[in-house]
This record gives C-alpha cells, structure tokens and sequence, in this order.
C-alpha cells in the first residue's frame, strides 16, 4: 500500500508533464500546417520593368522560395483580347514583365508589409501586389494558445521536477539503510541505487505511454474532431512512432538524470559512520 | 610475517574536541588471530570502524592491506572493502532480503553469478547452522539467529581479514562455540586475518593469539 501511495505521487506529476508536451506538440503542428495552408494561398505578382532571378531578389529576403516569370499570352488570352487586332510584338515589348513570388516561410501580415516595401524600394520594381487568403484571425488565435500553453507548460515543468524530486528523496530515503550496508561491503555505485533507476524507469514508462493514450482517445472525439472542422483546420498527425520513442526517450534521461541528481544530493544522509 | 593492519600514533574521533582514541600505536601481521577487550564504551567498534573506512582517523597513519586509510579515495575503499569481511556489533542485515540473499552480498559485489554465489551462501548458512531459515527475513529472526547470519555474511566471500564485532555477544556457550571455530579454521585453511572484539576470551579457543585490551583511549598489548 505504502509502495502503491510511492508510484501514484510520481506517476501523477510525470504524466501530467508528459501530457502537456503531448498538447503543446500537437498545437504546433497545428499551427504549422495552418501556416503552411496560407503559404500556399499566398501569391505575390511583381512588376518590374527589368529581368529579376532569384539570387537578386532573395537578397531582399531570406524567405522567398520561388520567383518565375507570368506568362503573357496566357494572361492576354485570358483578357479575351483578338490578338489579331494589335499588333502583338509592338504590344508585348511594350508591357513590363510579371513575376510570380512564392514564399518558403511563413510570414504574419507585418512582415509581408515590409517584404513589400523592401521590394518596392528596388529601382527595377514598379510594382508589388500580394493576394492571399484572409484568415489571419484564426491563425493569431492559434499564435495565442500556442504562448499561453508554452507559459503553463514551463509551470507545470517546474512544478513536476520538483515533486518528482521530493519523491526520489523519499525513496532513497527509505533504500538508505540497504545502500548504506551495501557500500559498507564496496558496492559499486550502480549496483547501490539499480533499484531506484528501475523503480523510476517503470513509472516515467507508465505515465508516458498513458499520456498517450489519453491523448489519442481524446483527438478522436466527436468534440475536437468538430472544434477542428469548424475552425476548417486538419488534425495533425500525433502519437506516431516517433513521437511515442521520444517520449520513452525523454523517460529515459529523465530518469538517469533525476535520480543520479537525487542520489548525489542526498549522498550525505546515505553515508555511514 | 607482512603487516595487514598498521596503526602509527593514530587519533580517532567524532568530535575532535573529544578524540575516544589518542596515540596509539599497534600492528597486526598477516594470518594473525587478535583479539581486542575492554570496557563498554572504551572504543572498541571505534577502532574497528577505522579499519574498515568509515571513520577517518584525524592524526596519525592507519594502513590496511596496504591502503592509507587518512585520505583514501572512494574507489580505493570499495576496492578495500571488497576483501574485508565485516561482522557488525548491530549486524546490519538487509531487512527487505531474505538470509540467503543478505548472505550472497558480498558474493555479488565481488561479481560473482548468481548460481554461484547460492551455492557458497548455503553452504556458509550451513556452516553456522541456519540453513532451515534461509528464506526467512532478518526481522523474523533472534538476536542471536542474526548474528550467525552475519558471520556467514562476513565469511562468504573468502576475505582476506575479518573485523568480528562481538561475534558472539548474543550466543550460548554451544553456538558461540561453532562461530570461533569458524574463525579458527578460517585462519588456519585460508590464512585468514582474523581481529575480533570480545568482552570475554574463550577458554577453548586453543589457538595463538594476541590481545589487545582497550583502556583509556589507547590499545595495550596483554602479554
Ligand atoms: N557515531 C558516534 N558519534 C559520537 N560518539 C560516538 C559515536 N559512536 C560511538 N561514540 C562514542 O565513542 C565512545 C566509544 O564507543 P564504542 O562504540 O567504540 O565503544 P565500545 O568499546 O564498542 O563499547 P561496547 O562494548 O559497549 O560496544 C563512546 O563513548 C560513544 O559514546
Ligand atoms: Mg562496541
């Protein structure tokens, strides 16, 4: 009963940790492939009255991916114009040439702005007209959540270290007669504290694979399931196996490195003399 | 003969205002059989927690088996530690393991397999007579039970000297007599150095031996 009050005081902080980084994972990616979704709607047309390629425009800004030029038959035809009525040369070597931009990052509306002016400044440009989709309000949303999340989360570590803490202690504590007789016959170190590794090694296992089942349970009801089609965002991928072996990884140096930190704090009270 | 234990104007003290040791000089050779007396409280497991590391003598120089004992690092004292064989006045056994395992300890700090270290720890446990209770744990055991489990303990591994804190402060005549031919023949079979603390040399002991009697804070030799 006593070992059982043990592992629940730990397994609760390490599961809620767990947990936590499980949502805050899953808002990124959220927020990730929403951002991608508006690079994709996003379209900047340049004007410019000479050739432009991409290593003298990039030097306005790292995050244009793409630039290629817009064709003008294309653009005439679909003008509906009878080409047979002008005289297209005279025309099309009138007409400044148009360049299509993609961007690789994602970028808000203040920087598009200035990415704009930038561009604007270049004397080879006459004109620059950005057309994207406008769901700005959704993405600050997410752009919020995400920060107030992060900030509980960062509580909610400290908070949880140092339960966890207070709890080794009360292990070794408790193994500290055995340690103590065990080194009094020269027991190397590992073989001293081999217990308290395992004891914390299981439940780090426990409550990270318990984190993730909740989690899968809850991205698969109805009400987030409705609450992402309403905001007309994707669910992201979770709980693939990656991110469940960092989590067992992360359960593994938490538990090397918790312990070790306990042990050798409490080193002190284990010594006999 | 080599010197195994070496004390050279050695203090031992808690507190240092209050050394319970002063000045005291004495020298134990290998295969030697010694015993240590005198009063309660005249510090008798004080000297023999100096011999096996756990308090640091605050003057002087005390080797044993060739280790400095003032500044030893922590390696040198597992490696120590390993060849000592240690009967505790308060026996420290391992409450949440059964006799056997308390008695395999040693056997498995010296890396030795599990199957085999069964097989020495059952016949140790035979030796001292408590074979039947080999799955028993220490607090289902009498004080005296315990103390042969300690002196199994101490002989499993084969050690090169063995520290008796009164080995036999809780035995009758019968069984006290079994512990001190365990030691004896310790001595004789595997050269065994052998430094226990009594308040009462056996009449029967029949072996040679050297006594050191406790007085005052410092170790003299009863000749
Ligand atoms: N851990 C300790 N801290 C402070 N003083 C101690 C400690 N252990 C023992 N002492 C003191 O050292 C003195 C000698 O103690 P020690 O245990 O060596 O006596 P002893 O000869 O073994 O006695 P006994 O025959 O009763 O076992 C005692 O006065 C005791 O109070
Ligand atoms: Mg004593």
């Amino acid at each position: 009963m006593r070992s059982f009050r043990n592992h629940i005081s730990l397994i609760i902080p390490l599961f809620i940790m767990f947990f936590s980084f499980n949502v805050l994972l899953i808002l990124d990616r959220t927020v990730q492939a929403y951002e991608h979704s508006l690079l994709e709607d996003f379209n900047m047309v340049i004007i410019a009255s000479k050739e432009l390629d991409l290593s003298t425009i990039s030097k306005e800004s790292k995050s244009i991916g793409l630039i290629k030029t817009i064709d003008i038959d294309k653009v005439l035809n679909s003008l509906n114009i009878n080409l047979d009525d002008i005289n297209t040369t005279v025309l099309k070597s009138s007409l400044p040439i148009f360049y299509q931009i993609k961007l690789k990052d994602f970028l808000n509306d203040d920087k598009v702005q200035i990415l704009k002016s930038s561009l604007e400044k270049n004397p080879n440009i006459i004109k620059v007209e950005e057309f994207k989709a406008s769901h700005d309000l959704i993405h600050q949303f997410l752009i919020l959540v995400e920060t107030i999340l992060l900030v509980f989360t960062g509580f909610i570590l400290i908070i949880s270290l140092l339960l966890i803490i207070k709890q080794i202690s009360i292990w070794v504590y408790e193994h500290s007669q055995r340690i103590s007789i065990m080194e009094l016959f020269g027991a190397p170190f590992f073989m001293k504290s081999k217990i308290l590794y395992k004891l914390m090694l299981i439940d780090s296992i426990f409550s990270a694979l318990s984190a993730t089942v909740l989690i899968s349970y809850l991205m698969n009801h109805e009400l987030v399931i409705k609450f992402y089609e309403k905001l007309a965002l994707e669910i992201p991928p979770f709980n693939t196996l990656s991110d469940v072996f960092t989590m067992l990884g992360i359960a593994l140096v938490l538990s090397l490195v918790l312990v070790s930190i306990t042990i050798f704090k409490n080193k002190k009270d284990i010594q006999y003399s | 003969m080599s010197s195994v234990i070496k004390a050279e104007n050695i203090v031992l003290a808690y507190k240092s205002h209050e050394p319970i040791i002063r000045n005291t000089t004495f020298d134990i050779k290998s295969n030697e059989f010694v015993f240590i007396t005198g009063k309660s409280g005249s510090g008798k497991s004080t000297v023999i927690k100096s011999m096996y590391g756990a308090l640091k003598p605050s003057f002087g120089d005390l080797t044993v088996c060739g280790v400095k004992m003032k500044n030893v690092s922590s390696g040198k004292l597992k490696f120590l530690r390993k060849h000592l064989g240690v009967v505790f006045q308060d026996y420290k056994l391992i409450n949440e393991w059964s006799v056997e395992q308390n008695v395999m300890l040693p056997l498995m700090i010296g890396g030795f397999s599990p199957q085999v270290c069964k097989v020495q720890a059952q016949k140790l446990l035979k030796h001292v007579d408590m074979i039947d209770k080999m799955r028993s744990f220490p607090m289902e055991l009498s004080g005296g039970e315990q103390q042969r489990v300690a002196m199994a303990r101490a002989l499993a591994h084969n050690p090169v000297v063995i520290l008796a804190d009164e080995p036999t402060g809780n035995l009758d005549d019968y069984s006290s007599e079994i512990i001190w031919d365990l030691l004896k023949s310790a001595k004789k079979h595997l050269g065994t150095t052998i430094v226990a603390v009594t308040h009462k040399i056996p009449q029967t002991i029949a072996t040679d031996y050297k006594q050191y009697f406790l007085d005052n804070g410092k170790m003299h030799e009863v000749i």
